[in-house]
């Protein structure tokens, strides 16, 4: 351990970090450009000057070891001359095109400009024009060369983390200018990534790009339920400018820091999975009566479910569905009705998967449900949906799953006809909904709190960023208002009650709390 | 997206990179990291072909293990590589301060006039292509320029024109 100072305050940190590590780690504030912690280092932006006792001159932070006694200044005058000459020259040959910028308002450039900057400009010279402006580089980027300042983040970004190699630095000196090499295309299963760790207006993401001002967006912390992996993210959604696009809430989707789950990043098929939160939404009931709301649509369900016979109904639970949903569809259905046949896997529904973040199984939440449910061998839904083909089965209640994509078109038309009651709870129109008897509208993860369980048996929270549509409620709320029809009285108010009981009940959950889980969630004890 | 131009597949193509397989990997063998090799196999297609193909890049790039992205942040970062064809005789003509004192200008300006050529051009016939270079570190014999591997110092129009009417 090395005992430092950093502007006056000691700290004791370990030997061999940067003396940006070490500011990071006290939560300090230093400027920085081409520093990433997921990057190696290239030391190239020299913004990050800081003045240490006995050195002499300024040196930069990111490329600086800490050693034993080390005195360091971020805001001495030293320091914060360097920062600003460095900038200066930083914004020679930049364009200050901030009102066309799509990156204005979370760009370095013009927060380090007002917080480190603040000069006259003392640069006479005509500018140098790079020659691409707004030029497509792939499927989801947008190249403006001139707004680069060459911090070689997007450089590295391809060389260490996805190894495609798809930028360079082409040229020399004022003339050097990034770009992905000719002919070839950014295209790969990260690519969104380079818009995030771009500090400037460089590389933006051609799907949110002039879709809306970085300041009305409001951000809430949850994790990606694409995959098993679980990616830490941001939802961010519309905040305060709600006739600006009608119908679309939530903006973009951004990774959130997670060192023991997806580190800084995110795949592409993640990030711009979220259309489906505001878009094909099931947002109407459907029950035998003309026009139905919730109270008498609950009860002619909880009727139908108080009637149905052990043996001829079938439950396929969801696997999308939060862990405290779960748990209410194993109290309720399970625990209560007593049902014999229950499922939540689909087969054959594996998708793509590499040896970074993306998984196989594209459920945030399969482990939970294993866990949880506790099927055993009978977690496949195939048996049941073998037995409503047969004619054994009098009713089905599904959650979220489409059986027309799992078994296709065919097998739900059989099912249609030899089916007399299916129930459908789920969130998005397709043809499952549509062919069912009584529909209920759930909410996105993006509308409700709750936690999952990824393939690790990470438990991490989801937290509700947006309100639900009109008519649509939580999955738990639904399940709580079944159960306290069928005479299951559970007195929860948030899916935190909920989340403790599970705690209490189930091993795997043991000691786990909401306060516990905090922001990066905690593995399962066994 | 635009292409960089190709070579020409008759006589500057695959096949010339080929018959270069064998001495790549001698040059390869110099050194104890291969990437160290990117230059002098850049060197070695430029020599043979007359410039750094792309074919030339991605050639540099397997023998190197170097990402050819990177073999073009090389081959466009010095100025000695060219990424066009240039002549058969190529002139640097120096710009840099001292010959800027030592009045370049106008001989630049009678070297352009005699060849009919601007800056990065080739004359019609392929016999002689400019460059204008900064300094090229032979200040004391300001104004000067390079032909081919050759200095030529103190110019004068009169030098200027046995030089280049002394080439073949």
């Amino acid at each position: 351990m090395a005992n430092i100072v950093i502007d006056g305050k000691s700290f004791t940190v370990k030997d061999g970090i940067t003396i940006i590590e070490a500011i990071d780690q006290v939560k300090s504030e230093l400027p920085r450009y081409c520093y990433h912690p997921g990057l190696s280092i290239a030391g190239n932006c020299r913004i990050c000057q800081v003045e240490v006792d006995k050195m002499p001159g300024t040196v930069i932070a990111c490329n600086t070891r800490v050693a034993e006694g080390m005195v360091i200044h971020t805001q001495s005058e030293k320091a914060k001359d360097s920062q600003k000459v460095v900038l200066e020259f930083l914004l020679a040959n930049h364009p200050l095109d901030c009102p066309v910028c799509d990156q204005a308002g979370e760009c370095k450039l013009q927060d380090y400009y007002m917080e480190y900057g603040v000069y006259d400009s003392h640069f006479d010279e005509t500018k140098v024009k790079k020659t691409k402006k707004g030029v497509s580089v792939g499927p989801t980027i947008m190249l403006d060369q001139e707004r680069c300042i060459l911090c070689s983040r997007c450089v590295r970004f391809g060389d260490e983390i996805t190894k495609t190699h798809d930028f360079g630095i082409f040229g020399r000196g004022d003339r050097a200018k990034i770009d992905i090499y000719p002919g070839k295309e950014l295209d790969n299963k990260y690519s969104g990534n380079v818009a995030d760790i771009c500090p400037v207006g460089a590389l933006t993401d051609k799907d949110f790009r002039f879709k809306m001002r970085v300041w009305y967006l409001g951000k809430q912390e949850s994790v990606c339920p694409g995959c098993s992996r679980g990616c830490n993210i941001s939802v961010e959604f519309e905040k305060s400018r709600p006739y600006h696009l009608k119908n679309d809430r939530v903006m973009r989707l951004k990774p959130r820091e997670n060192k023991d789950v997806n580190q800084w990043w995110m795949c592409d098929e993640g990030r711009y999975a979220y259309k489906s939160i505001d878009q094909n939404r099931i947002k109407a009931i459907k029950a035998s009566r003309m026009n139905p709301q919730w109270k008498d649509t609950l009860e002619e369900v909880a009727g139908i479910l108080k009637k149905a016979s052990l043996s001829a109904w079938g439950l396929i639970a969801s696997p999308q569905n939060t862990n405290e949903e779960l748990y209410l569809t194993k109290r309720l259905f399970l625990d209560t009705l007593k049902w014999k046949q229950a499922a939540f896997k689909a087969p054959g529904q594996d998708g793509f998967e590499d040896n970074f973040l993306i998984k196989k199984d594209k459920n945030p939440n399969t482990l939970g449900a294993e866990k949880i449910l506790n099927l055993g061998a009978n977690e496949d839904m195939t048996a049941i949906v073998e037995k409503a083909k047969r004619g054994e089965l009098e009713g089905l209640f599904i959650f979220n799953h489409d059986l027309a994509k799992i078994f296709g078109a065919e097998t739900l038309k059989v099912i249609r006809q030899k089916v007399k009651t299916i129930i459908y709870q789920g969130t998005n129109l397709n043809p499952t909904a549509e062919i069912a008897d009584i529909v209920l509208p759930a909410v996105t993860y993006a509308e409700k709190d709750g936690t999952f369980t990824n393939f690790e048996g990470r438990v991490q929270r989801i937290r509700k960023a947006v309100e639900p549509f009109a008519g649509t409620l939580p999955d738990w709320d639904i399940l709580l208002n079944l159960a306290g029809l069928l005479g299951l009285t559970l007195k929860y108010l948030r899916p935190e009650h909920i989340f403790d009981d599970l705690a209490k009940e189930n091993s795997a959950f043991k000691e786990m709390n909401y306060k516990k889980l905090g922001n990066t969630g905690l593995i399962w004890s066994q | 997206m635009t292409a960089l131009p190709t070579a020409d597949s008759r006589f500057r193509g695959n096949d010339t990179l080929s018959a270069l397989d064998h001495e790549a990997q001698k040059i390869v063998a110099k050194y104890d990291e291969k990437r160290a090799a990117v230059l002098p196999l850049l060197h070695l297609a430029q020599d043979t072909i007359g410039y750094v193909t792309p074919e030339a890049m991605e050639w540099t790039a397997k023998w190197s293990e170097v990402p050819v992205v990177h073999v073009r942040e090389v081959v466009t970062f010095y100025s000695m590589y060219h990424q066009k064809p240039v002549g058969k005789h190529h002139i640097r003509f120096c710009t840099g301060t001292s010959c800027v004192l030592r009045g370049c200008e106008s001989q630049l300006n009678y070297l352009k006039k005699k060849l009919k050529i601007e800056n990065g051009d080739v004359t019609p016939d392929g016999k002689f292509s400019l460059e204008e270079a900064e300094c090229l570190c032979n200040c004391e014999g300001a104004p000067m320029m390079q032909v081919d591997k050759d200095y030529h110092v103190d110019l004068t129009e009169k030098k200027t024109d046995e030089i280049l009417d002394g080439l073949k």
